[in-house]
């Protein structure tokens, strides 16, 4: 089995040199399309036979060289469920090139080019090797800058200019990163780098650089959100079958395929690359769908839906990355964690499938019409009923309209991040929200696709239109079909063998903790964390219990999590509560959620005590009777990291945890004094009523200064209603007098220490938004002549 | 610590709204006071609000302070536009120092940029005009 | 330690000003000499991972010189070869993509007949 392997790239390799000498001998377009044709359905049943043995992994070292020095391929069930993706898609976007490339010239390039294209990408999903993955990446990359511009036109130019420009910095970028691993680990190959970085110590910082490289590349690649600038240009420009592929499995196999891997397997499951995946994920989901519902041009409008759709998928698997890393003994959570990273590659598979079909769709309609723009288009659906229906199909696939298999995955991303959010991080509910909202609007503009060029009457440009050429129709028909057939995907059978296997590999190289890492090393980092805002909880029972858990669920970042996993080195296992907690140290890139939450947090034991309305400072509460006295002394802060630790290893004990109301285990954060804020806030200490009393004076003081601000400018503003020589001017001075009530309102509340006030200012804005377009609008609708 | 943020941040946004005031009153000409006074009054209020959200006195409070602040934000730049569409489109005279007329040339290519229309017609209006509607 | 940084942050400041040679050039050839900057930049950057330091003596390039001394010499003194051998590959990936690109702005420059970038916005991003 493990001889079939290079194949895979080797057929389409050949293909790639032998295509354009076919090309030279013949000028029949048909002719030199025979063998691409055939080279992929080879492909396909390559892809198909290694299906056969899902779960096993095969492994292909090149001429015969092993470890250390060899080079592999590697076709686990995660290559093996991208492979027959990519295999699939390429076999009928040849059926359709077949007929859609006549119009354009020199056909043995074009499937020389898209044969190399095919050889990169599944050099890319097969290889073993970190810099193999380079250069099939490159591979993949030139073939596809030079089938962009393709109909050499200037906008074509153009676009494959600009993709070449930011893909080639993305590769510099990619480089540059290996370059960064390679000097951490001293290995390339995958499974080795793996090997080493969970037997050295986890994350490193120059690994983290490197993580941030190859984010920042592949992110480029996959077109992730503040790197997808160049696909709203690549992808239109293409012709058509390219742009299918381009959308359908190119930044798929180059970038998210190489990104599951890197967050999975080869950096180890680590909650900050998931989390700045979940972040990324849901910019791109939001911004795409948005940016895609005002485009007038159908090809942009479907890139701009690619940019969206790869958002979910980057999302599911970064919420997946991050379920698993908090996952450490809690079925609950790894299951859910499961079901995440299988609803992203669902829809990896399914949008591979309804993109391509669109894509090949919209080039039907621009092959019939000669136009792509969706005003000029028109009343299609009964002038090409096979292209029409394809069309509708693809488009309610892709809205996630049940029975269709969009529905399935999209649904099932939506779940699991809804079970994430309750099982581990409640900021989990902003993805799952957006990606709700984000449905609707891709429905929204899918629904617009399909009046608009299906409906009603045939437009000057469809005049003319008549249904595309059989093969085309074929092979849009195909897509149909399978765009229905992939929702068969959520069935056990169809399950195990094609998606499962792929999931089980990702979780599986995520699962087991890595070694409580490199704290040691990040220390110096680690102390100008953010500050931990703790102060003494000293409520009993439930409401303690509660928090305890909030807190020691959510508290990702520093120091926290580093030092009980350095009291996890030290008490020797058996410590579930330490092991829960072991994150990773949070560098680097930090989740917005963590940032509120940490910000919030002095209040979050507040929060939980909700029902007590109008108190102006948290009362001192008293001081919690911890049984054999071992508190800490007043001044143990964030700065002492070092004599934390040496504490704590020496008196494991002194953590006890006091009756039954912290879990077990040395934890405490709740007991150490903590920063800044959270002494302020929950002050609990002696000292601290008589600070409340001191603040309390000095926040009067400033607010009853404050108060005297905002009413001498509510006095201009009066002025300028008085004086105000047009009515526009009054406008402007009412609307600011609103503003400042608002203002006014903070004040109040901030004096009082109730929050009726901020309910007043809300309602107040709105009331004063309203009020102030009304009055605009008013203004708008008549003249005056002061 | 958060008290003494808190209280940078609500000085900073309240000398915003008393110089976005001052310029409600100073300066000479309704698109000038819109684009000063809302700018500067949107921004001191949102940083009175989250300067009350950083204050943490209360969890609700903090909270309804950012949605407020993100409310605000969004909103008020929105009523500002239309109060200065309005007051366009109801052919208020810009100030006799200005210099460009963008919306105006892009509505009308041969207006003299200060905003003076051409002599009203008979049964025109002397504003913007229903054309531009 | 901060002495032996010293090449890897010229290389990263290389990495950079090749950057911003892409960004904020108007002038599509010297949007390309950008990218070459970026590509040799990073090839540099994997060469220096390369380096090592023996335990005696000085590093000597990866050359293996005739007879059974020489290989242990090579093993105990040479720089590692191995990011050697990574950036020939990586410097003919570059060729490459330099002669697609430059390809390119000749195509453009017969469609436009300039290679301002300023004066090509048909696409808008």
């Amino acid at each position: 089995m493990d001889q079939v392997v290079p194949l895979l790239v080797a057929i389409p390799l050949a293909g790639g040199f032998l295509i354009p000498v076919i090309g030279r001998l013949t000028k029949s377009h048909r002719a030199t399309a025979i063998l691409p044709i055939l080279m992929a359905c080879g492909v396909l049943v390559i892809a198909v036979l290694l299906l056969a043995r899902p779960d096993e992994t095969v492994v292909y070292w090149m001429g015969g060289w092993t470890f250390p020095i060899g080079i592999s391929l590697v076709a686990d069930g995660l290559s093996k469920l991208v492979v027959l993706v990519i295999a699939v898609i390429s076999v009928l976007t040849l059926l359709f090139s077949l007929e859609y490339m006549t119009h354009y010239t020199s056909p043995g390039l074009y499937y020389g080019l898209f044969m190399l294209m095919l050889a990169g990408m599944i050099g890319v999903v097969i290889s073993g090797d970190i810099f193999n993955i380079f250069v099939f990446l490159e591979i993949a990359g030139i073939a596809s800058y030079a089938l962009v511009a393709y109909g050499t036109e200037s906008d074509e130019l153009e676009a494959s200019f600009k993709y070449l420009v930011l893909s080639a910095i993305a590769s510099a970028f990619i480089l540059v990163g290996v370059a960064f691993v390679y000097n951490v680990t001293g290995q390339l190959n995958w499974a080795k780098i793996a090997e080493v970085i969970r037997t050295g110590g986890g994350l490193t910082v120059p690994l983290y650089v490197a993580a941030a490289f190859f984010i920042m590349g592949f992110g480029l690649k996959a077109a992730v959100v503040p790197f997808h600038a160049w696909l709203p240009d690549a992808h239109p420009s293409a012709p058509a079958p390219i742009s299918a592929m381009l959308s359908g499995v190119l930044i798929k196999a180059c970038g998210v395929y190489v990104l599951c891997r890197l967050a999975f397997s080869v950096l180890g499951n680590h909650q900050t690359f998931g989390t700045v995946l979940v972040v990324l994920g849901t910019l791109s989901m939001v911004l795409g769908a948005l940016m895609a519902v005002g485009q007038g041009d159908l090809k942009r409008l479907l890139a701009y839906s690619s940019i969206s759709q790869v958002g979910y998928v980057v999302a599911a698997v970064g919420a997946g990355l991050v379920g698993l890393a908090l996952a450490k003994d809690s079925k609950p959570l790894a299951v859910a964690s499961e079901f995440a990273v299988f609803g992203g590659l669902f829809h990896l598979m399914n949008h591979a499938v309804f993109k391509s079909l669109l894509f090949l769709c919209s080039g039907s309609i621009e092959q019939a019409t000669g136009t792509r723009q969706l005003d000029r288009l028109s009343g299609l659906g009964r002038r090409m009923p096979v292209t029409g229906w394809s069309l509708r199909v693809g488009a309610l696939a892709i809205s996630g309209v049940p029975p269709f298999g969009g529905f399935w995955s999209k649904l099932i991303i939506i779940v699991a991040l809804a079970q994430l959010a309750a099982l581990a991080h409640w900021a989990f509910y902003i993805p799952a929200a957006l990606a709700v909202a984000t449905a609707v609007v891709t429905l929204v503009y899918y629904a617009k696709v399909q009046r608009l060029v299906l409906g009603g009457e045939p437009s000057d440009a469809a005049q003319g239109a008549r249904e595309v050429p059989a093969a085309m129709c074929v092979a849009s028909v195909v897509l149909a079909v399978l765009c229905l057939a992939s929702a068969l995907v959520i069935l056990p059978s169809v399950r195990s063998r094609l998606v499962d296997p792929a999931v089980r590999v990702l979780s599986a190289a995520a699962g087991p903790a890595a070694e409580p890492g490199i704290a040691a090393r990040s220390a110096p980092l680690a102390r100008r964390r953010w500050p931990r805002k703790k102060g003494r909880l000293h409520e009993t029972g439930l409401v303690h219990r509660v928090h305890v858990r909030l807190v020691a669920a959510l508290d990702v970042d520093a120091g926290r999590g580093r030092r009980l996993r350095r009291r996890g080195r030290g008490a020797a296992g058996g410590d579930a509560a330490v092991a829960h907690l072991s994150g990773r140290p949070a560098q680097g890139a930090r989740p917005a959620a963590c940032v509120l939450v940490s910000g919030l947090h002095p209040v979050l034991p507040v929060l939980l005590r909700a029902g007590e309305p109008g108190r102006r400072l948290p009362r001192a509460a008293p001081r919690h009777a911890h049984p054999a006295g071992h508190r800490e002394g007043p001044d143990r802060t964030d700065e002492r990291d070092g004599q934390d630790v040496s504490r704590e290893l020496h008196h494991p004990d002194a953590r006890h945890p006091d009756g039954g109301h912290r879990r077990a285990g040395p934890l405490h954060p709740l007991d150490q004094r903590g920063g800044r804020g959270g002494r302020r806030a929950l002050g609990s200490d002696r000292e601290a009523v008589r600070e409340t009393a001191e603040e309390g004076f000095r926040v009067t003081t400033f607010l009853l200064i404050g108060a005297v601000v905002l009413l001498l400018s509510a006095f201009l503003c009066l002025y300028r209603i008085g004086r105000g020589p047009t009515a526009p001017d009054r406008t402007v001075a009412i609307d600011i007098l609103g503003t400042l009530i608002v203002g006014f309102c903070c004040i109040m509340a901030l004096w009082t220490g109730q929050d009726f006030y901020m309910n007043i200012a809300i309602a107040w804005a709105l009331l004063s938004f309203i009020g102030t377009i009304a009055l605009a609008k008013y203004l708008e609708g008549r003249y005056y002549d002061e | 610590m958060n008290e003494i943020a808190a209280q940078i941040l609500i000085g900073v946004g309240l000398a915003f709204d008393l110089f976005g005031c001052i310029g409600l009153v100073r300066l000479p000409d309704v698109y000038n006071r819109v684009q000063a006074a809302t700018k500067c009054v949107t921004l001191g209020t949102c940083l009175i609000l989250l300067g009350t959200a950083v204050y943490g006195v209360s969890a609700p409070m903090g909270i309804k302070a950012v949605l407020g602040a993100v409310f605000v934000l969004l909103t008020s730049p929105v009523a500002a536009h239309a109060i200065a569409r309005g007051a366009y489109k109801s052919g208020v005279r810009l100030w006799e120092g200005s210099v460009m007329d963008r919306y105006g040339e892009e509505k009308h290519p041969s207006r003299p940029p200060d905003g003076r229309t051409e002599p009203a017609q008979a049964g025109e209006p002397l504003g913007a005009g229903r054309e531009l509607r | 330690m901060t002495l032996a940084m010293v090449p890897y942050m010229l290389a990263l400041l290389i990495l950079v000003v090749g950057l911003y040679a892409i960004v904020a050039k108007r002038n599509l050839i010297k949007v390309i000499v950008g990218l070459l900057l970026l590509d040799y930049a990073a090839n540099l950057f994997l060469v220096l991972v390369g380096y090592r330091t023996p335990a005696e003596g000085a590093p000597v390039a990866p050359i293996l010189t005739a007879g059974a001394a020489g290989a242990a010499d090579l093993a105990a003194r040479a720089v590692d070869p191995l990011p050697q051998a990574l950036i020939l590959t990586s410097i003919v990936i570059g060729l490459s993509v330099t002669a697609l690109v430059v390809a390119l702005a000749i195509r453009l420059y017969e469609k436009y007949g300039t290679f301002d970038t300023e004066l090509m916005r048909n696409l808008k991003g």
